[in-house]
């Protein structure tokens, strides 16, 4: 995913398996369109991407295994792919998981005002 | 869906350069986004003009997309690479043994390349299979090459009125061999390079190395004579094993690199490198000027497929 100029887009960017490996954990299932919404609705809009990004992030996930995909008939006869978490992604999730809260609490504490 | 979607998905279509199979997967997951995009969009109030240009300027440039997902899709798996090697592997080992005259063994390499590439092709051309396609051709032109003195006298017979000389099964044998063997080729390479000139490239890799090769062999006697010439041509074979190799290696990077950038440098260097080397090796009066030339016709087979894909995006 590559953001606009609201922040580095590095930082988006370095996390964005985190972010889908979560919410598709989180639903169990879910596709493309859905998860661009969630991120924008759990973000409040503050991430922001060219959405067509979300769906190379998708395979390259779905390349090491972290997630499956399947196509499923969905009412009107339209087909949707859908992913599901793999044990692979599932274990890679908690250690990334476990890896930011580290990494943030970290970053929070130094950059506390001294003597605060 | 509305024309100016259809339009914008056609134009990721077209620089997506992946197996037709695959890119119809990709397509379908995106038109399914853009379905319901547009039921969104359209929900909360826009008119369908306005729902199609937010949907598609919210989902980026089209080539920039179909890069991305070129990216994400591209990389071949091990048993691909492995796959992907194997043919120059095997013409490696055969330089390797100094075996590439035993009847025995050239014929059981030429009918598994044959084999395979037919095989590969026909279920669904994976680009592992090109490699195998490349060496599948060269009986064909070295046939073609060992029948030249035949064909040349036929043509000169008929010309000059009279008739085929005995056996004429042989000159006619040889000219429906050549002409279905350069028609196979050249619509393989059409079929390859209006997937993606990788592909193409790939399939036409070995030609400037081995090409180069049955040149300096036929200066030495022949591929069907023996005695001393011959064994002078017998000493390239270990600089022939090493080239191999080195295709090999390219073949590998073509199929496991993400950036298509990265597959053609590979094709290309080894391809342009691998035929100035084998023309250095074989060749001692040859000049800076020769190995130019050497060059500039190995990457002109190389990129000629590019031509073609073109021409096929085109029509």
């Amino acid at each position: 995913m590559e953001a606009h100029q609201l922040y580095d887009a590095d930082l988006l960017r370095g996390n964005t398996d985190s972010l889908l490996l979560f919410l598709i954990n989180e639903r169990g299932s879910t596709y493309g369109y859905e998860l661009i919404k969630e991120i924008g609705r759990r973000s409040k809009g503050y991430f922001r991407f060219r959405e067509g990004t979300v769906y190379p992030a998708l395979r390259k996930l779905e390349a090491d295994s972290l997630v499956r995909g399947e196509w499923r008939r969905i009412a009107g006869g339209q087909e949707r792919r859908y992913y599901v978490m793999t044990p692979k992604g599932r274990a890679l999730l908690r250690r990334k998981i476990e890896m930011w809260r580290k990494f943030s609490s970290a970053m929070t504490l130094v950059l506390k005002p001294a003597g605060g | 869906m509305p024309a100016e979607v259809d339009s914008y998905l056609s134009e990721v279509r077209s620089h997506l350069h992946l197996d037709p199979s695959v890119e119809q997967r990709v397509i379908g997951e995106l038109s399914s986004h853009f379905d319901d995009k547009l039921r969104d969009l359209r929900t909360e109030g826009m008119s369908e003009r306005e729902a199609v240009r937010e949907a598609i300027a919210s989902f980026g440039g089209a080539r920039s997309i179909a890069r991305l997902l070129y990216r994400a899709h591209s990389r071949g798996t091990w048993v691909e690479t492995f796959l992907a090697c194997q043919p120059h592997l095997l013409a490696a080992a055969l330089f390797a043994a100094h075996q590439w005259r035993s009847p025995l063994l050239l014929g059981l390499f030429s009918a598994a390349l044959m084999g395979i590439a037919v095989a590969g092709w026909l279920r669904g051309r994976p680009a592992w299979v090109h490699s195998w396609a490349g060496y599948a051709f060269f009986p064909l032109l070295v046939l073609a090459w060992l029948g030249r003195g035949v064909l040349a006298s036929a043509f000169t017979a008929v010309a000059a009125g009279g008739r085929i000389p005995a056996p004429a099964w042989q000159p006619v044998a040889l000219l429906v061999l050549c002409a279905s063997g350069g028609v196979l080729l050249v619509r393989a390479l059409r079929l390859a390079a209006g997937r993606d000139w990788v592909d193409a490239a790939l399939l036409m890799l070995p030609q400037p190395v081995f090409g180069a090769w049955l040149l300096a062999v036929e200066r030495f006697g022949g591929l069907t004579s023996d005695g001393l010439p011959l064994g002078d041509a017998l000493r390239w074979d270990p600089a022939m094993a090493r080239l191999c190799l080195l295709l090999a290696a390219a073949s590998a990077f073509a199929i496991r690199a993400r950036s298509r950038f990265v597959k053609a440098a590979a094709i290309l260097a080894a391809g342009i490198g691998g035929g100035a080397i084998i023309v250095r090796v074989t060749s001692t009066e040859a000049d800076l000027a020769g190995l130019a030339v050497a060059s500039l016709v190995s990457g002109a087979l190389l990129a000629a497929p590019a031509l073609l894909g073109g021409r096929t995006r085109k029509g």
